[in-house]
């Protein structure tokens, strides 16, 4: 669901610098990158491991301090926030994580990791967050029966279902997805992108979907910005993107994704 | 463990075997435990010491509440250094009279009663004051028990909550920590013990807060570790991206993760305790007044050369019991509740 250009948008990211390490071993993770996200939007941030668009993903949840530049949700700065407006935050804008095994905590059951956050984000009433687990669980095709199971009784891409389910919990207006199907098998990552494509459009949500695939991104996304070292370096729709490529690196990822009527032969290796 | 269930989705799941109760990784960690038979040997020896601890308990407290003293405590001067019933042959058909030193013959069944009465008469023998020595190992079980679940009870909280927070805010109150557990390591444990036992004087007490607080250090700097392994994990990061607040992500999330160090720790602490409080009331620093298992032994010495064995042979056996079975107890323990060894399965 393409928003209206003219809406105000709902994530600004003004020329945002993130660093790691000290002076001499300096890595600009992210170095000077802009777009915005208007509301409903599905958004793709792809390039190859490294490229910086896990450490921008983190930065926008606060998870990671920028050094300079500024993200502005809804037009208010985020760097600001902290203790409960830094929760408030967070209650609009959730994520879902790559490791759909490490990302659950083993000692607590998958009904109770949903009904906690609700109850951090001010569901007092028991039997109410219950309620709305259970919708959760159902809203992720999951079978509320097995609530009271743990993780680790649960196949990678369940495990993945609840984690999107938990980050849905607090009703967000924008959910960074940071490769949430890499780890999981081909065929289960179809049903989980079809499943955030569905939540998406269902809920009108803001979507950030980080990945290295291109086809994955293609395949949610209104918009793509491709980044390299730290930059966006082109952006545009899949259709443009895919049919008109600009910029070298946005050609050499195209051409790392795998075409099965192609055959291996003709692949390349994207070269630094 | 990843793909118990493998790749199957809902529609699989379905027709599996149906929303049996899920089972948490401590119910795995006991199903583990049971099917080490060793383990539950030590589990069941502990289970006896811990009821004779109980009934040694209620025994001193009967007698606390009558006003009387104690049966352990009453000597029979003229019972002295009796050997342990079994080698008084009770079941003799020709017994002597205690009263009168005549020589009795008996048979059948007034035979058998004799013999068994005779069993239960100081069955592990009398000390120099005639004074029973099982009644006093079980008191001195009683002791044992009261200082190993004291000094745990000082050691574990102080070390649990130190270590979470060293190991999760890092930074000063890293630095903080560190040093102080430092500084509590680098005194000589056994001095610092006696130290404090000056201070408060001698007794359970000083023992109590001697053996705590070098307990804690070690649990401490355990817990920090794991703790700084976990806080890194992307449930923890969830956690955060949640919400969740620092205090709740900690004892909620990543304690619970740490536990099973505290338990292994415990059941090593608690044999190394009782070691101490036998050592320090060996020296005379320890226990007052009452039997524990340093005394005894300390006490057993004297005689030990004119062939008095029993008193110092069964405290001997008692505290190499207990401590073995929790040693080998603690070593399942780890076996059963390590995560690495779970993800290898």
């Amino acid at each position: 669901m393409p928003a209206s250009p003219t809406e105000q948008p709902l994530l600004t990211i003004e020329d945002v610098h993130v660093h790691y390490g000290v002076s001499r071993h300096l890595v600009k993770a992210v170095n000077g990158v802009t777009f915005d996200i208007r509301p409903g939007e599905s958004v793709g941030l792809v390039g190859e491991s490294g490229c910086g668009k896990t450490t921008l993903g983190r930065a926008v949840m606060r998870l990671t301090d920028i050094h300079a530049g500024r993200i502005c949700f809804q037009g208010q700065d985020i760097s600001d926030y902290s203790g409960t407006g830094l929760k408030l935050y967070r209650k609009h804008v959730q994520m879902v994580f790559q490791d759909p095994y490490g990302s659950l905590n083993a000692r607590i059951s998958v009904g109770k990791a949903i009904e906690e956050v609700l109850h951090v984000h001010g569901m007092k009433d028991r039997n109410q967050r219950h309620e709305k687990a259970r919708q959760l669980f159902e809203a992720v095709g999951l079978d509320p029966a097995y609530m009271d199971r743990y993780p680790h009784e649960f196949s990678g891409g369940q495990r993945q279902r609840i984690g999107i389910a938990r980050s849905l919990a607090v009703d967000p207006s924008l959910l960074i997805a940071d490769e949430p199907v890499s780890a999981l098998d081909v065929s289960v990552q179809v049903q989980i992108l079809n499943l955030l494509k569905d939540i998406q459009q269902k809920m009108n949500l803001a979507l950030l979907f980080v990945a290295h695939d291109l086809a994955v991104v293609r395949y949610v996304c209104d918009r793509i910005l491709v980044m390299n070292q730290g930059k966006v370096v082109e952006s545009g729709t899949p259709q443009e993107l895919f049919t008109q490529p600009q910029h070298p690196y946005t050609r050499t990822l195209l051409a790392a994704v795998p075409d099965v009527e192609k055959g291996l032969a003709e692949r390349r290796i994207i070269s630094s | 463990m990843g793909g118990s269930t493998g790749e199957v989705e809902m529609n699989d799941m379905d027709s599996t075997t149906g929303p049996a109760p899920g089972r948490g990784l401590w119910g795995d960690a006991w199903q583990r435990l049971r099917r080490h038979r060793l383990a539950m040997g030590c589990l069941w020896i502990v289970g006896i010491y811990t009821i004779l601890a109980l009934y040694g308990e209620g025994v001193y407290r009967w007698h606390q509440w009558r006003d009387t003293t104690p049966s352990y405590q009453r000597t029979h001067v003229e019972h002295q250094y009796t050997p342990p019933s079994f080698m008084r042959t009770p079941f003799a058909s020709v017994q002597v009279d205690r009263n009168t030193g005549e020589e009795i013959e008996r048979s059948g069944v007034s035979r058998v009663v004799y013999g068994l009465r005779e069993l239960a008469r100081y069955p592990f023998g009398a000390d120099g004051l005639g004074r029973d020595v099982l009644q006093r190992l079980i008191q001195g079980t009683r002791i044992a028990y009261q200082v190993g679940i004291i000094t745990s009870l000082i050691a574990i909280p102080i070390g649990v909550i130190l270590g979470c927070l060293a190991g999760y805010f890092g930074g000063r109150v890293d630095d903080f920590i560190v040093w102080l557990y430092s500084t509590f390591a680098a005194i000589p444990g056994l001095l610092f013990i006696l130290a404090i036992a000056m201070v408060v004087g001698q007794g359970l007490l000083g023992v109590y807060l001697g053996i705590g607080l070098t307990m804690w250090v070690g649990l401490c700097r355990l817990i920090r570790g794991e703790v700084i392994k976990h806080k890194e994990r992307a449930y923890v990061v969830a956690a955060q991206a949640l919400g969740i607040s620092h205090f709740k992500i900690i004892f909620r999330h990543i304690l619970p993760n740490v536990f099973h160090v505290v338990i292994v720790t415990f059941t090593l602490r608690f044999p190394a305790a009782i070691g101490t409080e036998v050592f320090l009331s060996f020296l005379g620093i320890g226990v007052q007044g009452e039997p524990s298992w340093g005394i005894m032994i300390s006490n057993a010495r004297l005689r030990l050369w004119h062939g008095i064995w029993w008193e110092m042979a069964f405290v001997t056996a008692a505290i190499f019991f207990i401590v073995l079975a929790f040693n080998l107890l603690g070593d399942a323990l780890r076996d059963a509740l390590d995560p690495r060894l779970r993800e290898q399965q």
